[in-house]
Parts: structure tokens; sequence; C-alpha cells
């Protein structure tokens, strides 16, 4: 009997115990997915070219809007940036397309998205787009130790002229493996592989121009051996919807707000050319009727938003208006450039018309005899001995809505000749150079920030030139 | 493993021998002969006991062994009896300290103060109820040694406080577990955490009339029998209970009080909205004419001087009656405090209890109405509260405690840095000549709104605030709460020595939030809805042993829990704006609403033994041990077991002194483990739902990288105390001293966002934190007539990283708010260095120790700089109490000595032209905001410093310049968050019970003071005690607060 009683309470004890850690699947969280399509990771990634084509700030520095109220942007008290965000959102999910497609144990999981070599061709071509601004903005930046996740908790920076090196050839490798069949997912470019190697290619001329005053061999030789290859010959945007979630930055900052005018620095350039692009880039002042454009960097402005022209409410802040990713007004004062250089055989003057006439048609200027009257002033005219300030010139007024396209533009062309604004808040008390680099890195990328600070002369500054801005 | 539960199986599965009882009675009484009623008697080294009834009577039964009887009762020295051969006793308690009695510990166990071997402070219900707080959170507050609470402001209506039982438990920090009669409930706030509404914290449910005591059980090894929940101390609450009576008790109490606004900024009064000092010419479209007005866009006051000068105001460009009127420009000094209402609460309470032989019950009823400070916020609150046993047999016992609450609030006004929170725009953006009287009309009789803030004269919209008036009437919030909590337990006496009894927990709330953004609003006019619904259930079956062999006391308590989470969200919001103006319904979206769901579930089974030894009455020793089984663990590693032992030797027995000069003396020491756990689906690598592009989904990589191998990490503390008494208790001191290291505690990490992740999820690190608790106490005076009594206490908390996680320096413990666009200021954790560590920008020093200027006199800064520590050094309260005839005067202040701050309504306040600091003179006698120039007449604030090259150079700024570069240069408004504080006062009067003759068995009518002073603070207008709004966990910014509010109140107390 005692024994029996014995054996009970040991069963009993024994079955509870196994019992205790046993759960089920209590544990699988039923209000997200562990597993989605690669084209959903691909859109998502996509959606942040928004961030890049509709930022503020660029637009502010080259002086193409003036804020109204409040000019601390004006003055460039928002030069520290942080760029994890690029890292974190877009990038990473780009990283784990590539990954995922090149792993033998997913590849076969993830073809919903397109051939395995199409997402690793696309996805590769993003990144490099990505990488591009944020080389472009804060200069070096962690690029070959990145998006490593566990495997590199500390990404060292890497100099300005290896992440150039690199993006060339990744754009270079990325267009080559792209073959025949769509990608899903794609809302730049409707997932045709043909245009995405247009896409490497004109971005690689991009790039390559930039590097003209630094290391002119390869700048030459990436950007003939991309134009060869086949660039764009049309303007591609990024789409906005009329939809709160996928409208028109510029639109939404204006739905409760009234911050930003046509600064008075292109508005008085476009004056003094007779510019019909005007009425199409700014609105009439609610007051007045009149376009009226708002001085730049004041730092007490007694302007009310009323008496102002806000950004035009038809061409740039539509809530379903796209913005250029590349404008082909842009793509032709490229060659204008390369022709000017004589890397190219082409015309120099005929491609700088040809800008002028693309930005006039993409402002809604389709008038030809009145853009060839405009081309004819004598202040507007493709002058070969000053081409640097007639492409500059030019260049920045039909970079208008694309800020950080002309913030390089300035920088590299020195022109148009700017004045920095009233009692600036940033470090350099000048337009600024670069971004700044987010403080977090001090605290939790400390070792590597402080290298990178050494090779600036140990304090981060917006004042210091790129790599590729040589003066 | 094996041999734990063998142990267990042999604690559940044993069965004492039967035993013989005898029934014992009497009658206990003070020295007046007044009857002690509800005093506590149990039958010693036993947990078995009963409590004396309304005539102060008693019968209990106790096993033929066992001869002595202990009586206890709140604020009379407790009494052994010895009972050898009686069956009835006349016990004569004497009035004196009461720390040697009884207290409730972990599971509801009853047990003697002088035996426990860890910390354990009691607070009597009397005490909390004294003041009248409607959160019993914030009655805690400089009442406990090593417990702070912090708390948003008083006109915030909710009224959230935050509890922290010796500073920052482990890096993530973290609230003690709430238990009410045992009943673990959720003290969750729904609160934004950076702005939003204060909808207060869920432990604000408990009624404090219904509380007998709380007992604060400070360390792990207190509460390694909750599980790890209690890792960070636990609050036990008990509540009231019936009591065996000849007739019902009724007690009722019904209070009301003002709240007045106490605390604002200093502010400018001699300067106007604008952006600069000339008036500025407007032609009035109407009659042609032109007139001066102000720059009505700005929201900052660097206009110009208040001088007189007839103007037009903002409301004189709306249509209407008033259009066209000039007024002079003239300060109005109080507009902001005017804007105020005097704010009202009423709380009523009834409870009737009684019992017969077999049967108690208390049954009680709570209202609270207020009206807050800010315009149209209101808060309703209802609880019924009800306590029942019955004895269904000789052994068998059933008991319940159930409580329901219900509340509701609308307009809780919004804190923090937010268009919506009208102090921030009072504070941060505003014009200060503005006429707050003007404001309350927020509409035109057309239905305009009419904001201060117009774009122009021509254009009256709102440019970037509306009316505050308007927001609080029209863009208001709503929130409401329905939620019951309690048990029913069946205990069963298997023998005298030994108990079972199981028992069913629920704590089920349903808390609703409504959002609106008024059509007249500047923001998009909006509707959002959430509804959050969460269950805890907790199943309990616990056997209890209690014996004494001689002088040998034992008692063992084996059991086990299973415990369930289950929480639902659900939430909608409109898309685009309202279809019909100021239709506040998710159908009224223009756009497709959003719309997401939410609901996880969690489960923890354990196991858990606990036993304590007794020695000849002055040597103790206790063990516990539990093993929990976790949901949110791995599937093979999800079980982890954790020990404690503590001891305690009452070494003034040995001593053998007179008590009239040591009375007495413990030493004791405990060390504990307490298991960590994850959160639900914490270790479930998901992807986040991105934004759709137009009908195209689209998903995100998580921002978190989980390890896959993450695994429960232990926490080892260890704490030793000694506890002294002197001339009859008449004065003590209590010493603590604890140390805690949190090992691989599951953490998430910030690391470099260029790694694709923002943090990982680890196992990590060696946190220690340690420091030590002293309360003093005495009662100089006790006389029949007179009586003056203090306890003081103070407490010491130092917390380290020692290790972090692989190369790893830093745990980033949170972000200020603005990010990286206002200088990216965050509050860290450095290996090596001090918990807490504000990181962000500051003053640049030369080789020489001068600060760096450049020579348009703009201070150079440095990022990425260490500004100081947010945790204090001393934490601490004085509560002193005064007894004359029937009159009472009670008064209790609290300190904090250092912790640093930032301050953004600080930093606003200045660069808005607003604050006081931006007027006066400069160096040369001239007012700062006069022009600056080269010469003696030059306006401007003088800054001085040095070059780059070290050379000394001054220069003046304008300070409208000055104070904008301190943007984001966080070392200028760091703040010292030192402070002592008066928290309440009240002055009492009972009425003598010779005087109410039979009916009435109570009658006090007192008067109570809320705030009455901030008597040391190195904060203008901040009160630094109370920065911490909503659900945010951290204290380390004010960012927009609200004000403070001090309150005048009179209470009347009855018993019938």
């Amino acid at each position: 009997m005692k024994f029996y009683i014995k054996s009970l309470y040991l069963f009993c004890a024994v079955a509870v115990l196994a019992s205790c850690g046993d759960f089920g699947d209590l544990n699988v969280n039923p209000n997200a997915p562990t597993k989605v399509g690669t084209e959903t990771l691909l859109t998502s990634a996509q959606r942040t070219v928004s961030s890049a084509v509709g930022a503020v700030s660029p637009e502010l520095f080259v002086q193409h809007m003036s804020e109204i109220t409040y000019t601390e942007g004006s003055r460039y008290q928002d030069v520290i940036a942080d760029f994890n965000g690029w890292y974190t959102g877009a990038l990473a999910n780009l990283q784990h397309i590539i990954d995922l497609n090149e792993n033998p144990e997913t590849a076969g999981e993830v073809l919903s998205g397109g051939s395995n070599a199409n997402q690793i061709g696309v996805a590769r071509i993003m990144k490099a787009y990505y990488f591009d601004i944020l080389v472009q903005r804060w200069g070096p930046v962690p690029y070959s130790e990145a998006l490593k996740g566990g495997s590199n908790l500390g990404p060292a920076y890497d100099s300005e002229a290896s992440i150039y090196a690199d993006l060339f050839k990744e754009l270079e490798e990325a267009a080559a493996q792209l073959g025949s069949g769509a990608v899903a997912g794609d809302i730049i470019l409707g997932g045709d592989t043909d245009e995405w190697k247009l896409f490497a290619n004109t971005l690689r001329a991009k790039i390559a121009l930039r590097l003209s005053d630094v290391d002119e061999g390869t700048a030459k030789a990436q950007f003939t051996s991309a134009v060869n290859a086949g660039i764009f010959d049309r303007t591609v945007v990024y789409q906005y919807l009329e939809e709160t979630a996928n409208q028109n930055p510029w639109y939404g900052r204006f739905v409760t707000r009234q911050d930003f005018a046509i600064s008075n620095t292109l508005y008085d350039f476009m004056i003094a050319t007779n510019d019909d692009r005007l009425v199409n880039f700014a609105d009439p002042a609610n007051s007045s009727g009149e376009i009226v454009a708002m001085p730049y960097g004041l730092e007490n402005s007694d302007v009310a938003p009323a008496d102002v022209s806000f950004p035009n409410s038809t061409y740039v802040r539509a809530q379903g208006v796209g913005i250029p990713i590349f404008s082909l007004a842009q793509i032709e004062f490229m060659l204008a450039e390369a022709a000017a250089r004589g890397w190219i055989s082409d015309d120099a003057e005929a491609h700088y018309n040809a800008a002028i006439a693309a930005s006039m048609n993409q402002w809604g200027i389709d008038d030809q005899d009145a853009i060839d009257k405009f081309i004819a002033q004598d202040n507007v005219a493709y002058d070969a001995a000053n081409w640097k300030e007639s492409i500059g010139l030019q260049k920045w007024v039909a970079l208008y809505n694309q800020g950080y396209d002309a913030w390089v533009n300035w920088r590299k062309l020195d022109f148009p000749v700017l004045q920095p604004a009233e009692n600036p808040l940033n470090v350099s008390e000048q337009i600024p150079l670069r971004n700044m680099y987010p403080e977090s890195e001090a605290t939790v990328n400390e070792e590597n920030y402080k290298a990178i600070l050494s090779t600036f002369g140990g304090a981060d500054s917006d004042g210091i030139r790129l790599y590729w801005d040589v003066n | 493993m094996k041999r734990f539960s063998l142990l267990l199986f042999a604690l559940l599965c044993s069965i004492g021998t039967m035993m013989a009882q005898r029934t014992v009675s009497g009658t206990l009484t003070d020295e007046s002969g007044e009857a002690l009623i509800g005093a506590n008697v149990i039958v010693k080294g036993t947990t078995t006991g009963t409590i004396t009834d309304f005539d102060g009577n008693f019968s209990l039964e106790v096993p033929e062994a066992i001869n002595t009887l202990v009586f206890s009762y709140a604020g009379f020295t407790t009494q052994e009896v010895d009972i050898t051969g009686q069956s009835t006793v006349a016990v004569i308690l004497t009035e004196g300290l009461a720390l040697d009695e009884v207290v409730v510990t972990a599971l509801g166990i009853k047990r003697e103060e002088k035996s426990l071997g860890y910390s354990v402070q009691e607070i009597g219900g009397a005490d909390l109820v004294q003041t009248q707080s409607t959160n019993i959170v914030s009655n805690l507050a400089g009442n406990v040694a090593g417990v702070q609470v912090i708390s948003g402001a008083g006109s915030s209506l909710g009224g959230s406080a935050k509890i922290r039982i010796r500073g920052v438990n482990g890096l993530t920090g973290g609230d003690p577990l709430f238990v009410v009669d045992g009943t673990p409930i959720s003290n969750s706030n729904f609160s934004g955490s950076t702005s939003g509404s204060d909808f207060g914290n869920l432990a604000s449910d408990i009624n404090p009339d219904d509380i007998d005591k709380i007992s604060v059980l400070k360390g792990p090894s207190a509460s390694a029998l909750y599980g790890n929940r209690a890792k960070n101390g636990v609050v036990l609450i008990t509540l009231k209970k019936g009591a065996k009576s000849k007739g019902i008790g009724v007690t009722a109490s019904s209070s009301v009080s003002m709240d007045k606004v106490y605390i604002l900024p200093s502010y400018q009064d001699e300067y106007a909205g604008g952006y600069n000092q000339d008036l500025i010419d407007y032609v009035d479209p109407v009659d042609g004419q032109t007139y001066k007005g102000l720059n009505y866009s700005a929201d900052e006051s660097w206009g110009p001087a208040l001088d007189g000068t007839q103007y037009r105001p903002y409301w004189s460009w709306f249509p209407g009656a008033d259009y066209g009127t000039t007024i002079p420009l003239a300060a109005n000094p109080d507009n902001v405090r005017d804007f105020f209402d005097t704010g009202v609460t009423n709380q009523n309470s009834v409870s009737i209890s009684g019992g017969g032989e077999e049967t108690t019950f208390r049954l009680s009823y709570s209202n609270v109405n207020q009206t807050g400070v800010f315009p149209n916020s209101k808060f309703n609150k209802n609880s019924v509260g009800l306590s029942a046993g019955h004895n269904l047999t000789d052994k068998l016992k059933v008991s319940t405690s159930l409580n329901i609450v219900s509340n509701s609030g609308r307009a809780r006004p919004e804190f923090g840095y937010n268009g919506k929170n009208p102090a921030n725009s009072f504070n941060q953006w505003f014009q200060r000549q503005l006429d707050i009287d003007k404001m309350r009309e927020y509409l035109t009789p057309e239905g305009i709104m009419q904001s201060w803030n117009i774009k122009s004269p021509s254009e009256t919209g709102p440019l970037y605030w509306d009316n505050p008036f308007y927001i609080q009437n029209e863009s208001f919030n709503t929130d409401s709460r329905s939620r019951y909590y309690g048990d029913l337990t069946l205990s069963y006496a298997i023998t005298d020595d030994l108990n079972i009894r199981g028992s069913v927990h629920r704590d089920d709330y349903s808390q609703s939030i409504e959002y609106r953004n008024g059509s007249q609003s500047l923001d998009l006019d909006s509707y959002q809805e959430t509804v959050y619904r969460a269950r805890e259930d907790n199943f309990e079956l616990i056997m209890d042993y209690a014996k004494n062999f001689g002088t040998l006391s034992f008692d063992a308590t084996a059991g086990g829990n299973i415990r369930f989470n289950n929480y639902n969200s659900l939430n909608g919001a409109t898309v685009g704006g309202l279809n019909t103006p100021n239709l506040f319904n998710l159908n009224a979206s223009i756009d497709r609403p959003t719309l997401s769901s939410y609901t996880s579930n969690k489960q923890i089974n354990s196991l858990f033994a606990a036993a304590n030894i007794g020695y000849n009455d002055f040597l103790y020793v206790g063990a516990t041990i539990r093993n929990d089984w976790s949901s949110a663990l791995a599937a093979d590693d999800n079980s982890y077991l954790y020990p404690s032992v503590s001891g305690s030797l009452v070494f003034s027995e040995l001593l053998d002194l007179p008590t009239s000069i040591f009375s007495f003396g413990k030493l004791r020491a405990s060390y504990a483990q307490v298991g960590s756990d994850l959160g639900v689906y914490q270790n479930n690598n998901v992807f986040s739902t991105g934004t759709p592009y137009g009908s195209t989904a689209s998903f995100g990589l998580g921002n978190t990288l989980i390890d896959p191998n993450i695994r429960p990490a232990l926490s080892t503390s260890y704490e030793a105390g000694v506890d002294l008494r002197f001339l009859n208790d008449k004065l003590g001191l209590d010493f603590t001293y604890y140390n805690q290291d949190s090992k691989d505690e599951i953490l998430t990490v910030s690391i470099p966002g260029s790694t694709g992740y923002t943090s990982t999820l680890v196992n990590a690190g060696l946190f220690r934190s340690n420091g030590y608790e002293v309360t003093l106490y005495a009662t100089p005076f006790d006389k029949k007539n007179f009586g003056w009594n203090f306890s003081f206490n103070f407490a010491n908390n130092t917390s380290q990283v020692v290790e972090l996680y692989e190369d790893l320096t830093n745990y980033k413990i949170a972000d200020a708010i603005g990010g990286t666009g206002w200088g990216g200021l965050s509050v860290n954790a450095k290996v090596g260095e001090e918990y807490g560590a504000l990181i962000g920008g500051g003053y640049t020093l030369h080789e020489n120790g001068q600060k760096i200027i450049s020579e348009s006199g703009a201070f150079k800064r440095t990022g990425g700089k260490d500004l100081g520590s947010i945790l204090p050094d001393y934490t601490g309260g004085l509560r002193t109490g005064f007894r004359v005839y029937g009159f009472d005067i009670n008064a209790m202040f609290d300190f904090q000595i250092g912790g640093k701050f930032f301050s953004v309504s600080k930093m606003f306040n200045n660069y808005s032209g607003l604050g006081i600091a931006t007027v006066g003179n400069n160096d040369l006698g001239n007012p700062i905001r006069n022009p600056v120039t080269e010469g003696a007449d030059s306006g401007g604030i003088l800054v001085e410093g040095v070059l780059e090259d070290g050379s000394p150079y001054s220069t003046h700024v304008a300070p409208s310049t000055y104070y904008g570069r301190f943007f984001g240069f966080h070392e200028e408004y760091i703040y010292d968050a030192t402070y002592l504080k008066w928290r309440e006062l009240s002055i009492g009067y009972s009425l003598p019970k010779n005087v109410l003759g039979g009916k009435f068995t109570k009658l006090r009518l007192s008067a109570i003071v809320k705030n009455p002073l901030l008597l040391y603070s190195k904060v203008d207008g901040i009160d630094p005690s109370e920065i911490l709004p909503g659900s945010n966990n951290v204290v380390f910014e004010e960012r927009g607060g609200l004000p403070g509010t001090r309150s005048f109140g009179i209470k009347l107390d009855i018993g019938l």
C-alpha cells in the first residue's frame, strides 16, 4: 500500500515538472510575420527615396528656399544630422534582400521577388544610391564594415575614396548581373531590369563627375564607361500618391504650417534673367497676389507668411506630384560639363542649351521660342571660357526642388556665389560643406568615431571640405 | 533540480500528526480600559491568529503544546502573554512604538518583525489617508527609506507617480510589484512618455480609504516568493477587513479641497511679441487708415517695449464688434496664472463592516470627483470594495477580496513639448503682452477660432498655436477605465499545524482613450480611439506548516502558481481629416482610417518553498527557493531556479540590559537571487509592418538584433542591517546596507545604426547597485495630552556598469526629445562609471580653463560631453506629528540631494525672449535688449572667454542671438535637482470618546495642505520633484512640464 502511494506521488511530481515547461506555441507572435516576400522589403526600402529627394535643409543651404518665421534651419542649426535611420531602414532591408537571395538555403524561397540575380542586382543599385547620399552629405561613413549585424558591432568609417571606388564597382557589377524578367515590388521603375541598368549607369556617371577635381582619371573613365553603357534620356521621379501616407513631403509641410518661401537669392537671379520658370517655382503671396521672395537667413524676421511666396502649389507642393531622382536637365548638364572638360566629344553648349530646355519643359514652359530667347540672353548664354559659372548658375536654378544634388553642385562648381545667413548657428559660421555626425556615435561607436574625428583634427565640423570639394 | 523536487515533494506530501486543541478567549484593552478593536492575536510561532472584535474580545483555538499568545496593535507595544493553564485572559497593552509588530510578508504570511532577516517597512493606513491623496503611490513619498517617488505635476489631473525602490535596480530600472490582498495588480501606465495626457498609473485605482497597511519589501530577498517581477521590490497592500462584532460598524469620510497653480517661471514684462523692437504699420483695408501693430505670427517676445503706445491687438483684426479697436501696449504680468482655474476635489467614502461567529465582511464605496486647474478638465472615480470571510466548517474557510473600480477623465491637459500643451506655449512660445481674458472668447460668433498667433491681419487663421481655451474645450482627450481585481480563496486546516489554501486571483481592466483635434484647430482635425484590455490570472496552491519544538520554532510554506497574462489592444485613427466638422468618429475619416490590433499571451509556471527556523526567540534563519518556467523564453531553456537565505539575531536578548536604556537590538542579513525573464514575444524575430505604397504592401526588418541563444539570467543581492531601539523604544535607528549584482541580464543594448540595427537583445553585463538606508525615529514626548514624534529617513544609492557586452563601452538608457536635431542629449551608463551620465553638448574649455568663444561671441560647442549623473546622491524624508489634547498636527517633508536634469522649458523660455533672464541691464548699465554697438551705449549681453589661441576676448551679443545659440547647448540648461519640499501639512481635531456619546465611535475634522512650500530648489519656476510626467521612466529631462499645484482642503471622518 505504502509503495503504491509513494509511486503515485512520484508519478504526480514527475508529471507536474515535465509539463511545467511546455507551453506549446504560446510564444508565437500572432501580430507580425516571421517571413515576408522580398518584394515587400524592396517596396519598403524604396519608399525611403522620398527622404532623399524631399529633404529640406539642402534647399535652404543653396538658398532656393528661405524659412519665414523660424529661421534656425536657414541659419544652419541642423547641420548635425542622424545617418542611423538610413542604415537601419532602407539599407538593412536591401542587405537582407541580398542575403536571402545569396544564401543557398533561402534563395529558392524568395523567388516571388524575381530571379535571384535580378533581385540582388536591383538591391545593390539601390544600396549604392543610398550610400551615395550618405557619402555626399557626411563624407567618410561606415561602409565596408556596415550592415553586418551582430558580427560587427562597431563598424569603422571608410575613406570617401574607398567608398567611391566600391560604389563604381558595385554599380558596374549590378548592372551586369541584371537579366531578363521583372523584379516585384519595384515602385520606381515598375520592375523593368533594362531601366535599372540605365539607373545604375546614370548614377555611376553622376558620382563619377563629382570626382572630377580630385581624381580626374577615375572620374573620366567611370563617366565615359557609364555613358557608353547607356544612361537615362528622361526624368525619373519618385512618384507620390494622393493619400496622406504617401504624399509629397512639401505638401505635408504646408498642411498645417507655413514655414517656407522662395528665397530672395534665387528670386533675384531669376528676375535678372527674366526666367519664366519663376511663376511655377512659387505661388503669388496671399496678401499681394505677387511673387514676393523671402530674404534669406534673417535672424529676426518680422515677415508674415501671408506676405511672401510659398513653393508652387502645382509643381512643388501638390499632394501627388513626384520629385526627380534624376532630371533630364541634370543629365544634360552632366554631359555639358563632361564635354566642357573634354571627356566626351559632344558639344558642351548644345548639352547646356538642351539642359535648360529640359528644365523649362519640366517646369511647364513649352514655348521653344521663349526658351531660345531666354538662352540667348547675355547673362544666360553658355560661356565656354567660364563654363563652371555658366553651368553652375543654370544648373543651380534647374536643380530647384532637388536639394542634395543642388548642394553638391554648389560645393563642386562654386557657383552661384552665396553669402551665409545672419548669425549662423553652426560650427563653421559659414554655409555648411558637409553634415556633422550624430553624437550618438560618441556613445555607441566611440572608438571609431574618435578615429574618424582624428582625421579632421579631433573635432567634428561642418566646415570640413569633402574629398572631392577641392576648393 | 532533482533534489529540489524531492524536497518540495516531501513538503507537499508530509502530513503532520493530529494534535489536541483548546480554546482561549479574553479581552484586550489599553491602559485606560478602552477596548482595542481589531488588534492582532497570534499563536506564538505559528501563522494562526485572530483579531479582536468591537469590544476587544477574542477567542482562539490554541494547540495544547503552545502556551504563549502574541498581542499587537498599531501604536502599542507588542506583548507576549503566557497562557499556561488558562482559558481566559485579560490583557492590557501599553502605548508605544509599534515596531515589534507582526508584519505582512510575501504571500501574505504574517511574521514577527524581529524574525525577519531583511528590511521591510510598514505604513499604517491611517497615515496614508490623512492627506487624502487619490494616488497611493504619491503617499509613499518621504515615508520609506530608500523609496523615491517621482511624479508629474498635480495640474496634470492624472498624477502619475513612479516609485523607485533602492534607486535603479538593474540596467532597465523598473517598477516594484503591487500586490493587494494577495492579488498582483498592474501598475501600467497608458499615458504618453514624452508628451500626451497623463492618465495616471494603474495602482491609483486602489482606494486609499480601504487600506489597512502597506508593507514595502525593498530587496529581492523579501520577494523571491513573488517571482522575478518582485526584483525591484514589492508593495504589499493589505485591505481593511471586517471583524466579529456586536453590530455593524459604519465609517464615512468626506473631504473637499481646492487646487491652485503655485509654481511658474519668472517672466519678463517689458517687451511684447515679435522679433524686432519697432511696431509694424498695417493698412486696414476697411477704413484705409494705417495702424501700429505687432508681428502677430511671432510666438516669441523680442518685440517692442511695453510702453503704452496705442496698437491693434490680434483680436482687432477678426470681423465683429472688436474690429478696429486699438489699446495701449501694456504688460499683463499675470496672464499665464490667470489661465488656470481653481480645481476642486471632492472625495466621499463610506464603509460598513461587521461579523458574527462564522462570517466577517466589509463593504466600502468611494467616489472621487475632481475638476482640474486646466479649463474643462475633470476626473471621476467610483470604487466598490468587498472583503468577506466565512467558515464553512471548523476547518474549511472561504474568503474573498473583490474590488471594482471605474473612472473617467476629460480634457486632462497634454504635457510635453507639444502644440496641445498650453503650458508649453506659455513658457516657451508666447507673446508676453497677451491678455488672457480676451482669449476666453475662443470662438468668434461665426464659430471661427481666435488664436493669438494669427498668420497676418489679412489672414486670421492660426499659424503655430491654437487658442489654449480652444484646445481645452474642443480638442480634448477623454479616457475611461473599468477594472475589477480580487481573489477567491479556500483554506483548509488539515491539522492544527498544517494548512492548505488554494486561490484564484484576477486583475482585469479595460482602458479606452479617445483623442480629438477640433475642426478649427491648426492641425488637421482628427479622431483616434484606442482600447486596451489586459487580464492577469494567478492560480495558487499553498501549504503552510508551523510547529514549535521546545525552544525551536519552525514554519514552512510550499506551493505552486500558474500565472497567465492576456493583453489586447485595438486602435483606430482617422486619416486626412474629418469629412464633417467636429464629427469625432472613425467613419468620418476622409482617407482610409488606420486600424491596428495586437494580442499577446504569456504564462509562467512556478513552484516555490520557504522555511524558517527560530531558536529561543533570538535567532532566526529562513530560506526560500523558487523555480519558474516562462513561456517567453526559448522552449529548451525556459526554466530557472533562484534561492534566498536570511537570518536575524536579536542580540538584545543576550545582553540583558534594562529596556529603559537599550530596549531592542537586532542584526539581520540576507542573500538572494532573482531570475530574469523576457517580455512576451521579445525573442521572436519578426518583420514590422511598413506603410503600404498605395496597395503595395511593405515590411521592414526589425530594428533589434535578437541573440538566438538568449537565456534566463540571475541577479544576486545581499543586504545586512541593524535595528536598535533605546529608552523603551522611544528612540530607534534602523540601518541597512545592500548590494545587488545583476549578471548576464537580458538587455536591449543600443548599437551603432551602421550595423543595420539600432539595438541588440543579449545576455550582457554586470551591473552593480549598492547603497544604504537609514531610518531614525523618536518619540520625545508621549504624555496623555501631549505627544511629539518624528521619523527621519534617508538613503544613498550608487549604481555602476562593471561590464557590458563584447567591445561596447556604453549602455544608452534614453534619448532626449528632438534627437540629433536638438543636439542629441542622452542618458548613459558607461562601463566603469556611475550610472546615468547625461551626455550632450557643452562648453569647450581651452587648456587655460577658459571657455572658448568665436569672434562673433559664440561659445564653441563640444558634443558628447559628460554633463553629470541624473542619480541623486541622497533621497529622504521627514515626518513629524504633534498631539495636544484632541488636536493633532502632522507634517511631511522630503528631499533629494544631487542628480541632474535638463530643462527644455528653460531653454526655450530664454530662446523666445519670455524669461526674466532676457531683460535687464548689461555690464555697461544699458538694457541688454538695446542695439549692440561699438560704443559705451551698447546693449547686448557681455560674452567673455578666450579665442581658439587662448587670448582673452569679449564682445556684446544681442540677447536673441545669445540665447538662440544655446539651442541644443545642453550644458547651459542642466540643473541640479536638489530640493527640499514640504509636502503635506494636516491639522485635525478628534472629539474625545466620552464627548461623542454612545452613537459615534469617531468624529474628526481636519484641514489639509498639500505642497505647502518648495523650501529649496536651485531652479526658478520648476519643481524638481515633479518633472516626470506620464509613463516616462527615467527622470532626466523637463520638457514642457505642467505647473505644480498647491491644495487646501478639509476633511470630516465619522465612525458609527
